[in-house]
């Protein structure tokens, strides 16, 4: 009796882990490889920025709250600014020109359901954003500078933007072991096409471009 | 055939008109009395086995949400070293599985928090046989749970922990009415946390028991009440953590016998009746049982 009450007492007493399931799990990535080497030929940048601020997965949406969405007058909006299992509120700041990396933003940990959208808010970036090239960047959505038509330009804005990204086909994740790989990458191949650099609009127009510009693909690894 | 002998060796006890728990007839009363509400005299020795379940979900249900599943043994011994004056301490050992909103589950074992705690009888209206007793109760709980970790050696989010790793004193006032076979017990009790590990500060709580129990036998009491508790919202990295705070009211009922003399079982339910709790925040029913016994 004496033996079989000593290991109750040791569980009691040690602290032990009884191990985990992971559950669903979405890794989520800004992949350089994919990124073009050169953008627009229109404007020569210099170590340019944009900083994204949330990444959000969408579930698709039923019939009914597509049509809700199409006859609701109020418009809808990814909040961010807190982490949710959907999503990451992570300021990254992604280099348009200039030095170029992979950024590892984090895990998502959504419940069960299919994904037929990332959505990317940019707004300021804060003193801990992931890659913040130097103080100046804190509280700028926006930095970009170069040339255009050998005129000097620089232009930076603290404004928000929106991006929404279809998966090509909707992300399955439905089982406890199922986990996926969303990739980010940014074209500004034709970011500055429409921007008038002496416009008021100017980063309006270039935070809007460079919206357009993201692109993304994911990959299930297990389900 | 088993179950034949099991009701007739519990009918023996119930039957047996002697198996009143002979402590308490050192102060004249028969009353069954839970941990923490008995009569104090000195040199008062008790021991207690106690199994506690219950179930928590915080966060909204398909997208955020954690369901909590806890297994708690205490360890408890109370001892009174004056006739006015008790101390009590608790050594808890939890067991906790909590389901994520993504399939995820995590399973913790651990030693819990030990709470200290005092109870100070200010006034009795007879120093023999007293029916109206009024106390004031000072608590300590001590950061004494191990942190745990998970296998990449990080920190294991806060409701994983089987602690909060601070040290939180409380104050209350009990009172104890006695007229056999009736009797009735209330307290307020205010915990006051403070901050403990990863930031996360526990929500600061006003705790209520009121509760009316009847003796039917000498062996066998039935308890019945409500219990409150009025939270704060709590810390979580120095920010107010979401479905958080709040007021809970549950409804009690306990059936306590007696088998032998000095030895008591008890079970209870407590069912949330109120839920006020801020947020998407909905607690289970507590379910308990326990063993105890008066060595003097």
């Amino acid at each position: 009796m004496r033996h079989s009450l000593l290991p109750l007492l040791l569980v009691a007493v040690a602290c032990v882990d009884d191990g985990e399931g992971a559950g669903i799990q979405v890794h989520v990535e800004i992949d350089s490889q994919t990124m073009p080497q050169s953008v627009a030929t229109n404007v020569v940048l210099d170590p340019s920025y944009v900083t994204v601020v949330g990444f959000a997965l969408e579930p698709c949406e039923s019939v009914a709250a597509t049509l809700w969405r199409a006859i609701n007058p109020l418009p809808s909006a990814f909040a961010h600014g807190a982490s949710s299992p959907t999503s990451l509120a992570v300021p990254v700041v992604v280099a348009i020109a200039g030095a170029r990396a992979g950024i590892d933003v984090g895990t998502l940990e959504p419940p069960p359901d299919r994904y037929c959208a990332m959505n990317l808010s940019i707004g300021p970036a804060d003193d801990d954003a992931v890659r913040l090239p130097d103080q100046d960047m804190v509280g700028r959505s926006l930095r970009v500078s170069g040339e255009h038509q050998d005129t000097s330009f620089a232009v930076s804005s603290a404004a928000n933007g929106h991006a929404r990204l279809t998966f090509v086909s909707p992300l399955e994740l439905t089982d406890a072991d199922a986990s996926a790989t969303v990739t980010l990458s940014l074209d500004t191949s034709a970011t500055f096409d429409a921007v008038d650099f002496d416009s008021v609009t100017a980063a309006a127009d270039i935070i809007d471009g460079l919206a357009a510009g993201f692109r993304v693909s994911a990959q299930v690894l297990v389900q | 055939m088993k179950a034949i002998a099991a009701l007739a060796f519990a009918g023996v006890f119930i039957a047996h008109g002697a198996v009143w728990a002979c402590s308490t007839c050192s102060c004249g009363d028969m009353t069954l009395t839970v941990m923490g509400s008995e009569k104090p005299y000195a040199g008062r020795l008790r021991a207690a086995l106690e199994l506690r379940h219950r179930s928590d979900a915080v966060g909204t249900a398909g997208f955020n949400e954690q369901r909590l599943e806890e297994q708690r043994l205490d360890a408890q011994l109370i001892w009174a070293p004056l006739d006015r004056l008790l101390f009590m301490v608790d050594v808890p050992a939890l067991r906790r599985t909590v389901r994520y909103v993504n399939l995820a589950r995590r399973d913790t074992t651990a030693l819990g928090e030990i709470e200290l705690r005092a109870k100070a009888f200010v006034y009795q209206d007879d120093a023999f046989v007293p029916a109206h007793l009024v106390a004031l109760i000072g608590s300590v709980k001590l950061p004494t749970a191990r942190l745990q970790r998970g296998a990449d050696g990080a920190l294991l989010p806060i409701e994983l922990q089987p602690g909060t790793g601070s040290v939180d004193p409380g104050l209350g006032i009990a009172y104890a009415f006695f007229a056999d076979p009736w009797s009735f017990y209330a307290s307020v009790t205010g915990v006051y946390a403070t901050k403990g590990e990863q930031g996360y500060r526990a929500s600061r709580s006003l705790r209520s028991t009121t509760a009316l129990q009847y003796q039917l036998i000498p062996s066998l009491a039935l308890r019945a009440g409500i219990d409150t508790r009025t939270d704060t919202t709590a810390l979580e990295a120095g920010s107010v953590a979401a479905d958080s705070g709040g007021f809970i009211g549950l409804a009690t009922a306990e059936a306590l016998f007696s088998p032998f003399s000095d030895w008591l079982l008890y079970a209870a339910v407590r069912m949330p009746v109120v839920n006020a709790l801020n947020g998407a925040h909905d607690e289970g029913a507590y379910l308990s049982v326990g063993l105890a016994y008066d060595f003097w």
